[in-house]
């Protein structure tokens, strides 16, 4: 079912928290929105959810208005982050129980539970209470309740974030192939950007209650458009450095040999960005930096700072001057007090925008 | 290097966004009218009452007839030596007694504490005075402290004690009414000091005794700080109800001897019916509730209450 | 262990126990005494000095019912008491999901309003409730007590059931209302049960200070509505002050309340101490 945000506003006094955010979630997408605590992202969900009313806009499931309707109304499934278990019910009455509200006769509703539950590994705890669970279990018991009903859309309010590494990258996994093989439409919210990268058909990185960027995984992590959006996703974040824009559609930045000419399609952004009065940076990734001998042809000289070996990759961090940045590489013989090449591949470097308000429209 | 994901956005409290749902503007109204109705029509209405009745000489005992006076009553109030020797004498009573109860039951709360081997029973004897009807407390404690035959002064007889006079002496009797009521309402700050330092965290606890703090000094720095907001509500709740003490003081003394006793309610019930003066009892009563409120405020302002009470909220 | 400290240890533990028992006995005595006296005759009770074995009887009991009317007085207590308690948990509780759950304009200002009503001295509202009442014709019905007692115990409920609320997650509810409830399906099937222990606690403590209540009682009734605490005061009126009649009437209008307590005690804690405990 595919759902349309259209220019939702939710307005807390005078605090704009969800500031104009429009979107077109495709049916059977997942969609993740992405971005630190405060951005709003949490607030979007839940009006789509129908926990909250928009101050202004509106937002349809499958082409109805949804906007103003009762969550119940919605055809909708919910998991939350406390996972929102009924603790006086067992495990198979937590699941039954949106059967039992829709008034499936027993033989059905015991029927649907225990497949579902089946599906998640449930099968041994059905006659548990929520207070006997693990975290992990009880995050399944949730989904579990949200399933069972061949919901239309599903929604996750962070999920995942109250349970420990390692469950989570499993519970990641098992999650999305679920939902894939299912078909179900789902928003995600989530403020790891791993989880965001792995889940994800599309991203959107939100700020300040604005969708900054909206688009796949792999173009938010080659192409980030603003800095905010390009230090969020990857880890180490990606190396910006202040930029002019000269004429002939070069960019250059204080950094020797780091220069970029733009192609078509970056030359309308560039600037957009030189317009709007915003700062211009340049950035490439860490591990699109090439290490060379120093005084090499085409490489800028810098001084080694300090050097992580975290085993299949290694941190070196360098500075040019003032100038301080990251470059990511295989195993090296590199150390500390060393003065290396850095070669900065012109394809490889990136436009980005200092300030979100550009990319607002 | 800059930090990824941490913006200086404001930070969302999920806990405010209680916002109306389709469908449910008018459900709190619904919810809260019974309430209301209930407040305005047995609380509101009478009261607003009485602020009329105190502006006119309504007495029933010279039949139903009676006429404005204006503020008259509160005049002659201002003059009546007897309500204001009633008023202080409650303010002293409330202050003493409180206090008295508030320290025996922090000790009290300190000592049942630890946690040995019968003390849950024990915990349970302590419960019992405030469940008792006060009528029956009074009727108690009236009969232990009779001077003659009393069984209070037969056991003081036992270890050497002379005869107390206990409730007939107008020098003791005040002492003796606060004793009772101590006795009865400890229990109750008793309970609400002993449940919030059972759930006082362990590790400010276990800082202190590394930082090498004695008895004394824990509970003075760390113990008694964080007990705080439950020895406000306690005392607050405790302060208000005193302030209206009646039924023991009339089982046990009626006020007397020689007025030795005489609270703010006892006094206020004889001008109001006994003597019917019901007009000018109403202007009393009002100045009575004035002072509570006074009394009220000046404590919330102290303790800064009110701020605690919205912290709570906004976890 | 060096000898110091096994010793104080062990005089700890002695000094704990010893305080322990003699602030137990401090409040446990006057209410053995009241028990003990109101098995006496005439005679063990006159005594002096005390006589602490005797042969029980139940004359005074018995007198209970039959010179001080006990039987109806019991009816009364019960019926006006138990009434009120219901119409306070009812309109309290309601209003405390009110304030509990919903944005409600100046929400902090109207808890205050109904806090506040606890401060009121009773004395207060006494007189006019005795005037109108006695326009309106209601003097000395049950339905005066009852409208008085309810207004007592809202503030007590209303804060107290908000607490409880609170303490249930939004989200739990959230979920219901997702799986296909409304407001009042959720509440019904889901926020309920979870609240009944609560609800317990609550309503026991209501009800207690409304049997125990003297003042309104004494005033606002005469012949008909009169509630067990009036009758006991009446058996200390007359010139021969009758004590054994007094306690057995002590005993018997605190006994269904010390039994409640007690058998609620868990749940009770949680609520008086209107969540500045836990937070």
């Amino acid at each position: 079912m595919a759902i349309n945000i259209d220019t939702v506003y939710k307005q807390f006094g005078a605090l704009k928290v969800v500031n104009g955010v429009s979107v077109d979630i495709k049916d059977g997408e997942f969609f993740v929105m992405l971005g630190p605590s405060g951005c709003g992202k949490t607030t979007t969900l839940r009006m789509v959810a129908g926990l909250e009313l928009p101050t202004a806009g509106r937002i349809s499931i499958d082409g109805a208005d949804m906007t103003y309707a009762e969550p119940r109304h919605r055809d909708i499934a919910m998991a939350f982050q406390d996972y929102g278990l009924y603790p006086n019910m067992t495990v198979f009455k937590n699941i039954e129980f949106p059967l039992k509200i829709r008034k499936l006769d027993v033989r059905e509703r015991a029927r649907k539970v225990e497949d579902t539950a089946e599906k998640l590994g449930l099968g041994e705890l059905l006659q548990r209470k929520p207070s006997q669970l693990s975290g992990g279990q009880r995050q399944r018991v949730s989904l579990a309740r949200a399933l069972v009903r061949n919901p239309k859309v599903f929604l996750m309010d962070e999920p995942l974030s109250n349970l420990d590494a390692k469950l989570r990258a499993v519970m990641r996994t098992e999650i999305k192939k679920l939902v894939t093989n299912l078909g179900i439409t789902t928003i995600y919210v989530t403020h790891d950007q791993i989880e965001a990268m792995a889940m994800a058909d599309r991203i959107a990185v939100m700020s300040r209650g604005n969708m900054v960027q909206v688009a796949s995984p792999l173009e938010i992590y080659d192409r980030p458009k603003t800095r905010f959006v390009a230090e969020f996703i990857g880890s180490p974040p990606m190396n910006l450095f202040p930029a002019q824009l000269k004429a002939g559609g070069t960019v250059t930045c204080i950094l020797p040999n780091f220069a970029h000419s733009l192609c078509d399609d970056e030359r309308a952004f560039a600037a957009q960005i030189v317009d709007g009065n915003g700062g211009l940076l340049l950035g490439i990734r860490p591990e699109h930096l090439i290490v060379a001998k120093a005084g090499a042809q085409g490489a800028t000289d810098a001084l080694v700072e300090l050097v992580e070996p975290l085993g299949q990759t290694t941190n070196i961090y360098v500075s040019v001057g003032d100038v301080r940045f990251v470059i990511v590489t295989d195993r090296t013989t590199v150390k500390a007090g060393d003065t290396i090449g850095v070669v900065a591949p012109s394809e490889l470097l990136r436009v980005v925008a200092n300030d979100d308000a550009v990319v607002r429209h | 290097m800059a930090k990824s994901g941490t913006i200086n956005a404001p930070a969302l409290q999920l806990g405010a966004t209680k916002a109306v749902r389709a469908g449910e503007k008018s459900v709190p109204t619904l919810l809260l009218a019974p309430t209301m109705i209930i407040m305005t029509i047995v609380g509101l209405y009478p009261l607003l009452h009485s602020l009329y009745i105190s502006l006119t000489n309504y007495n029933p005992t010279f039949g139903t007839s009676y006429s404005f006076i204006g503020f008259a009553n509160y005049a002659r109030a201002f003059g009546d030596g007897q309500f204001w020797y009633s008023v202080g004498l409650t303010l002293a009573f409330t202050a003493i007694s409180v206090a008295l109860s508030l320290t025996l039951a922090v000790l009290l709360a300190l000592l049942f504490n630890q946690y040995r081997f019968g003390f849950v029973v024990l915990r349970t004897f302590l419960l019992i005075p405030m469940l008792i009807t006060p009528i029956a407390v009074g009727i108690t404690w009236r009969t232990m402290m009779m001077p003659d035959l009393g069984v209070l002064n037969y056991l003081l007889s036992l270890i050497g004690v002379s005869h107390l006079s206990w409730a007939s002496s107008p020098s003791s009797a005040l002492a003796s009414v606060i004793l009772v009521d101590v006795w009865q309402w400890t229990p109750f700050m008793f309970i609400i000091i002993f449940a919030g330092l059972r759930s006082l965290p362990k590790s400010p606890f276990e800082a202190a005794a590394i930082d090498g703090a004695g008895h004394l000094a824990t509970f003075m720095n760390v113990t008694l700080p964080m007990l705080k907001p439950v020895i406000v509500i306690a005392t607050l709740l405790r302060v208000v109800d005193a302030f209206r003490t009646y039924d023991t003081v009339y089982i046990i003394t009626r006020g007397g001897p020689d007025f030795a006793t005489d609270l703010l309610s006892v006094y206020l019930q004889r001008v109001n019916f006994r003597i019917f003066d019901l007009g000018y009892g109403s202007a009393l009563s009002w100045i009575a509730l004035v002072i509570v409120l006074v009394v009220v405020l000046v404590f919330v302002n102290l303790t800064g209450f009110l701020k605690l009470v919205a912290d709570k909220e906004n976890r | 262990m060096s000898n110091s400290r096994i010793l104080k240890s062990g005089a700890g533990a002695l000094a704990a126990y010893g305080l322990a028992i003699a602030a137990a006995l401090f409040f446990a005595f006057p209410i053995f005494w009241m028990v003990t006296s109101s098995f006496k005759s005439e005679v063990d009770i006159s005594a002096y000095p005390p006589v602490w074995s005797f042969s029980p009887t139940l004359a005074n009991y018995a007198q209970l019912f039959t010179e001080l009317n006990a039987w109806q007085a019991l009816l009364n207590s019960a019926l006006i008491v138990g009434l009120a308690t219901c119409i306070a948990m009812a309109a309290g509780t309601m209003a405390a999901y009110a304030l509990a759950r919903f944005d409600v304009k100046g929400k902090e200002f109207l808890a205050f309003e109904i806090l506040s009503i606890r401060m009121l001295p009773p004395i207060v509202s006494v007189i006019p409730m005795f005037i109108i009442a006695r326009q309106l014709g209601i003097f000395d019905t049950p339905w005066l007590l009852i409208a008085a007692y309810a207004l007592s115990g809202l503030p007590f409920v209303v804060w107290v059931m908000r607490v409880f609320i609170q303490d249930i997650p939004q989200s739990i509810e959230e979920a219901a209302m997702i799986d296909g409830c409304s407001r009042f399906e959720t509440f019904w099937r889901v926020t309920l049960p979870l609240l009944l222990p609560g609800l317990a606690a609550t309503m026991v403590i209501v009800f207690m200070f409304a049997w125990n209540e003297f003042l309104l009682a004494s005033m606002l009734t005469s012949q008909e509505a009169k509630t067990l605490p009036v009758i006991a005061a009446n058996a200390i009126k007359p010139k021969a002050i009758a004590w054994g009649l007094a306690s057995a009437a002590g005993v018997m209008m605190s006994l269904p309340v010390v039994v409640l307590v007690l058998l609620m005690q868990r749940y009770l804690v949680r609520g008086l101490t209107l969540g500045a405990v836990k937070g």
